[in-house]
């Protein structure tokens, strides 16, 4: 177990990177904190990057999200990755990735999102993945129905309560 | 229940992770008042991962909807459970279980198949089948599948269950 190890820095929900599970801690403490992360992690929602602005309800320091865009910009130095989709852009962290990313392909990410001091939003993503062949307008439409589909279950749900 | 026999349950997240055990039927669970078997399918993506080689692989399932805690047994060459059970067909078992663990890996989309269950009162889904999804579409199909079959399946309510649902309308 090193120092910087990520299982000791471990402190909020969701905050795992993809390199955790290689940690070979001889203190059986950081397993068990990140056997209790396990099950509290938060689902990221499924947000398209135009709702994503400073009145969405999403808009918060923290919330739990998974995006889809393709990528526009890429810095190697600094690993930040800016995706558009729509006219709408947003950067993500991926220093906790290991993903070969290219710019024209679409990426799919699920991370926290932070908000910066100029009120900018930026995803410190912890899950990535490439979805080149994604149908985006069909997954945008899709999203409609799914959000209808949850809105009517919970409402129905809360009526039998 | 019936008409589901033999069936795996689709179900998002959310719904799963809404679902309660049933007293009368070990191998049911209880959605919204309604019995369905404990049987279910679902997909989403890998987002943790927790591997003890030779006992279990637990990890998370994130669709968007809910991040279901997922169990994957790997014990099954030491496990009295499956001593009385022939042990070429353990090793089968043992062997497509590992198999399973090599494939869930954080950031795949993986459709998972097992059984409801509780441990220490809560959920999870203990794994029985694990098929890696390639085509970024899939996720969406299967949103647009677990609707339609709550819609046109899950939700409809037996008669013979709502008998004081029928007198209220």
């Amino acid at each position: 177990m090193t120092e910087d190890c990520r299982f000791a820095k471990l402190g909020t929900a969701g905050d795992v990177c993809q390199r955790s599970e290689q940690c070979s801690s001889p203190n059986p403490r950081h397993r068990t904190v990140f056997r209790i992360l396990q099950y509290s992690i938060p689902s990221g929602a499924l947000v398209i990057l135009q709702e994503l602005n400073s009145s969405s309800i999403h808009f918060k320091q923290g919330a739990s999200l998974r995006v889809t865009g393709k990528l526009q910009e890429y810095n190697v130095d600094t690993a930040i990755a800016v995706i558009a989709d729509g006219g709408a852009t947003l950067a993500v962290d991926t220093q906790h990735l290991r993903l070969n990313l290219r710019v024209g392909s679409i990426y799919q990410f699920i991370g926290e999102l932070s908000i910066q001091p100029s009120n900018e939003g930026i995803l410190k993503a912890r899950v990535g993945r490439n979805v080149d062949g994604m149908d985006l307008n069909l997954y945008h439409q899709s999203l409609k129905l799914l959000r209808q589909f949850q809105s009517d279950q919970i409402s129905h749900l809360e009526q039998l309560h | 229940m019936e008409a589901l026999h033999n069936t795996d349950v689709k179900l998002l997240a959310f719904d799963l992770l809404s679902l309660t055990s049933s007293s009368s039927n070990p191998n049911a669970v209880c959605r919204r008042g309604t019995l369905l078997p404990s049987r279910v399918e679902t997909l989403g993506v890998v987002t943790s991962r927790d591997h003890k080689p030779d006992r279990f692989l637990r990890f998370t399932l994130d669709d968007g909807t809910g991040c279901i805690p997922c169990v994957l047994w790997l014990n099954q060459l030491t496990s009295p459970y499956f001593s009385r059970r022939s042990p070429p067909d353990v090793r089968v078992i043992a062997e497509a279980a590992r198999n399973f663990a090599t494939l869930i890996q954080i950031g795949v989309s993986a459709r998972v198949r097992g059984k409801v269950t509780f441990y220490r009162g809560k959920l999870q889904l203990t794994v029985s089948n694990v098929f890696i999804e390639r085509d970024p579409n899939a996720e969406i199909l299967h949103w647009l599948q677990c609707i339609r079959l709550a819609r046109k399946c899950y939700d409809i309510v037996p008669d013979s269950q709502p008998v004081n649902k029928k007198a209220k309308n």
